[in-house]
């Protein structure tokens, strides 16, 4: 007899649909599997008899084919356990074929035939929808990332029984139904740094603003224990909260990565902060079927590089790329792989080895040592960083005093009215934020008046600004501008991008 | 005659001994040009191998084709016979028979202070050179130095940026920019001063050029400003040919521990003045020269918190979030204001986010 399942293969962060066949016939009693496998694939046989006979299921002995099609994608990953144990047994004539018409199965098997989580289930459901299945039954484990899908039943199976049971007596497995939207509102409502527990740093804060508001990359530079880390990690908190789509998005990313919260989907913008000793395969991704690196789980949220200068050289070069493009392409051999990663880059960095530089009163570094260890960073790396700002080591009064600071809600009112005057002015245009902006388009979008002119060109002369570093002064001028609702950029924007202006390289 | 010296002064790896004996024994540099080749081959003779360069390079090159390619590459030459030849190097021991230069040699009129110190040097010493730098060209002198990294360089940028002139001696041909990373500077030398060198154009730079160059630079000053400088340090050379040249020595002084100023504590236990502040200095060298620090704000005009702004800042450098604090105003109007005083002179970034007034 012959019976076949639906199930799905992790393709990058996208999935393909693969139909996972059995053939029981008489002959020789054997366990063949074909169908381009990989070894955890293959493997499976072992785990699947063993999970079937002890769920109580006894095959008789006959000669078993299964196969994974189509052919001509390699097959990977430990999900198809539980899709070839329901295929070996429609084979068998114990579950009913017509049962199983349009079902959705993935999942991995103990050897107790208890149903284990993986990776990707996210993705998975949503191309089942699309391939035109009707319910999906998933990992107990896993059921949440699912559930947020509409339009498809998903059902979490613990244990094999379960799913027979499912198809044979009635006994219906439970069904969740998870609405996205409370789940994001129920998610944001919750505690999460606030830039309000930072007391002083305005300089630091009001660049952090400014950044968000234009999407602009953003570098700390600041003795140790200045609170650096602190600023970046309630970046996210201030850029908009994350819509459906966008939520669904990044949760398809964090679920192949199998880092998705309890709640199944995430409901903040990420804020990844890799160790600089990562590997530029880890930050990029890679392996031999590709797996989302650092960039793509940061995709839509916030990266950030503690102590830039300390990441290896071609780890950092891989950024080059995904921040101009938005995305990383990685080719194999079997094939291109495109994994997004729109992020917003916030480093930092310790002005010079000891961190105290330019504070004259405790660095000691000398001139050269300084140079040496800015120049660490590439500068075509540091050409994409649009705003540059020094974080104070704050004082001891300012640490304890309980003044008033800016909570991050404030922050946030304003950042998204930014957005809003961008989307507007960008409506019908390939750009979403003024960072994205080329020096082309500065002439349109960035006009300044005669007088503002005539100032930018002394400060051009005096402070030996290179016209790149002119372009990016605009640029944050502009965001600056929309943060106040100004139409026109007004000579006192110009001033304040001045304070935020990429550094050049010490003459 | 002037070409005959420059031709002399042109012929490669030719050092002053060298030179001084040629002259010993022809007379004049035409004597040289005018030779007989017998004469020259006779002289090589006697242990002279160098004179292998002179005889080549006559071959090559003559007066007239010398000063044409200098001239066209805008490299001007005086002998010390010419009357352009600065009368300070006149007087000193060993001084060199020519010099090339770019732009303008130093005015005999204006005082003129070298300040030099180390290579290596800390924030705190570039800083302390800018200073001084600056008020010696506020004050309407001239800053000669090396154009080296580190106090040389910090002192002579500081100069030109406050509208002052300043000169550099190199160890190198005035053609050459060493250190390369210094180009910046070499240009804005050459429009706003003066590249100085003894050596002919073309002159890679060789560590025995530099301590050799060291005589012109303080005999160029009439004061030797020592910033930073090691224990084994080519500034205490400098300072050592200004004590011999009867140049006024002083030096910034430094902790005992610290290196860096090792060099400075033995000049000023050696007699060296000290510089006890960037005032003390300036009244000492222009004793006739007046702080025009009151009228100031009425000069200049300024916005009420450009006033405040200004108040605050002090000659060494302070951070954007201290004047935040100091002044209370907005970071944005703040911002503005250390703007518009740094457009108007007043006020310097000596270093991202920190400020420093320069009047």
């Amino acid at each position: 007899m012959f019976g076949y399942v639906r199930s799905a293969v992790l393709y990058g962060v996208e999935c393909r649909m693969i139909v996972v066949e059995a053939d029981a016939n008489d002959g020789l009693p054997c366990f063949a599997m074909v169908g381009y496998l990989a070894s955890e694939v293959r493997e499976a046989q072992d785990r699947v008899r063993t999970a079937l006979k002890n769920s109580g299921y006894r095959l008789p002995p006959k000669k078993v084919t299964v196969n994974l099609a189509p052919a001509d994608i390699r097959k990977s990953g430990s999900g198809f356990d539980l899709p070839i144990a329901v295929a070996v047994m429609a084979a068998h004539g114990l579950l009913p074929g017509k049962a199983l018409d349009g079902v959705f199965l993935a999942g991995e098997l103990g050897l107790d035939g208890s149903i284990h989580g993986i990776h990707g289930v996210l993705g998975m459901v949503m191309e089942a929808k699309k391939a035109g299945c009707t319910s999906c039954i998933v990992p107990a484990a896993n059921v949440r990332e699912g559930a947020v899908i509409r339009g498809i039943k998903v059902y979490g199976a613990g244990h094999l029984s379960e799913v027979v049971g499912h198809f044979v007596s009635g006994k219906r497995l439970q069904t969740e139904k998870l609405a996205i939207d409370e789940i994001l509102f129920a998610g944001f409502a919750g505690a999460e740094p606030d830039f309000a527990d930072i007391h002083g740093q305005h300089m630091a804060k009001r660049a952090a603003e400014i950044a968000a508001a234009g999407m602009h990359n953003l570098l700390l530079s600041g003795p140790p224990g200045s609170g650096k880390t602190m600023i970046a990690s309630r970046i996210p908190g201030i850029l908009p909260p994350l819509s459906a789509e966008e939520a669904l998005e990044v949760s398809q990313i964090h679920s192949v990565a199998g880092t998705l919260p309890e709640a199944g989907i995430l409901t903040r913008r990420p804020f990844r902060m890799p160790h600089h000793t990562i590997s530029p395969v880890a930050l990029a991704g890679g392996g031999a079927v590709p797996r989302p690196g650092e960039i793509s789980l940061a995709h839509r949220g916030v990266l950030y590089l503690d102590e830039l200068p300390e990441f290896q050289k071609d780890t950092v070069e891989v950024l080059r790329q995904p921040l101009e493009e938005g995305e990383i392409r990685i080719s194999r051999n079997s094939g291109q792989f495109v994994f997004p990663a729109e992020f917003m880059l916030v480093a930092s960095r310790n002005p010079c080895r000891c961190g105290y530089y330019p504070d004259r009163r405790r660095c000691r570094c000398s001139e050269f040592e300084v140079r040496n260890y800015l120049h660490r960073i590439s500068r075509p790396l540091l050409d994409r960083i649009d705003l540059h700002v020094e974080v104070q080591e704050v004082p001891y009064e300012e640490l304890v005093q309980n003044g008033q600071e800016e909570s991050t809600a404030q922050i946030r009112t304003r950042v998204l009215r930014a957005q809003e005057i961008q989307r507007r002015r960008y409506q019908g245009t390939a750009f979403r934020f003024n960072a994205e902006l080329g020096a082309a388009d500065l002439r349109k979008y960035c006009p300044i008046g005669a007088d503002e002119e005539q100032r930018m060109r002394q400060v051009y002369e005096q402070k030996h600004l290179t016209a790149r570093t002119y372009h990016r002064l605009l640029k944050v001028a502009r965001t600056i501008a929309d943060l106040e609702g100004c139409e026109r950029i007004e000579g006192r924007h110009l001033d304040e991008a001045v304070l935020y202006r990429p550094a050049e390289f010490l003459g | 005659m002037e070409e005959y010296w420059e031709w002399l002064c042109s012929i490669p790896c030719l050092y002053q001994a060298q030179k001084e004996l040629l002259l010993r024994c022809f007379g004049t540099p035409q004597a040289v040009w005018e030779a007989g080749e017998q004469e020259l081959a006779h002289l090589e003779g006697r242990g002279c191998g160098w004179i292998q360069r002179v005889r080549s390079f006559r071959r090559e090159s003559s007066p007239e084709k010398t000063v044409h390619t200098h001239r066209e590459q805008g490299i001007q030459f005086t002998s010390h016979e010419h009357t352009k030849y600065p009368r300070r190097l006149q007087t000193i021991a060993g001084k060199p028979y020519g010099l090339f230069y770019k732009g303008e040699l130093p005015q005999e009129e204006q005082k003129s202070v070298a300040i030099v110190g180390a290579r290596m040097c800390t924030r705190a010493g570039k800083e302390r050179a800018e200073q001084l730098a600056q008020r010696v060209a506020l004050a309407g002198g001239q800053v000669i130095s090396g154009a080296a990294y580190g106090i040389d360089g910090a002192a002579q940028w500081a100069a030109l940026e406050c509208g002052g002139a300043s000169y550099a001696v190199l160890g190198c041909g005035v053609d050459r920019c060493y250190p390369a990373s210094n180009r910046q500077l070499f240009e804005r030398l050459e429009k706003h001063g003066g590249l100085l060198s003894e050596f002919p154009p073309g002159t890679p730079p060789r560590s025995p050029h530099f301590p050799v160059r060291n005589r012109i630079i303080s005999g160029l000053a009439d004061v030797v400003a020592v910033v930073e400088a090691r224990q084994k340090s080519g500034s205490l050379i400098t300072a050592d040919f200004a004590a011999e040249q009867g140049r006024r020595v002083m030096a910034v002084p430094g902790r005992p521990e610290d290196e860096l100023s090792a060099g400075c504590n033995i000049l000023i236990s050696q007699g060296a003045e000290v510089i006890l502040s960037v005032d003390s200095f300036v009244k000492s060298v222009f004793p006739e020269y007046k702080k025009r620090k009151k009228q100031l704000s009425d000069d200049f005009a300024l916005a009420p918190e450009e006033k405040l702004v200004y108040s605050s800042l002090d000659f060494h450098a302070k951070s954007v979030w201290e004047l935040e604090e100091q002044t209370m105003l907005p970071l944005a109007e703040l911002g503005s204001s250390l703007l518009s005083l740094e457009l108007k002179g007043l006020a310097k970034e000596t270093e991202r986010s920190y400020y420093a007034r320069l009047l």
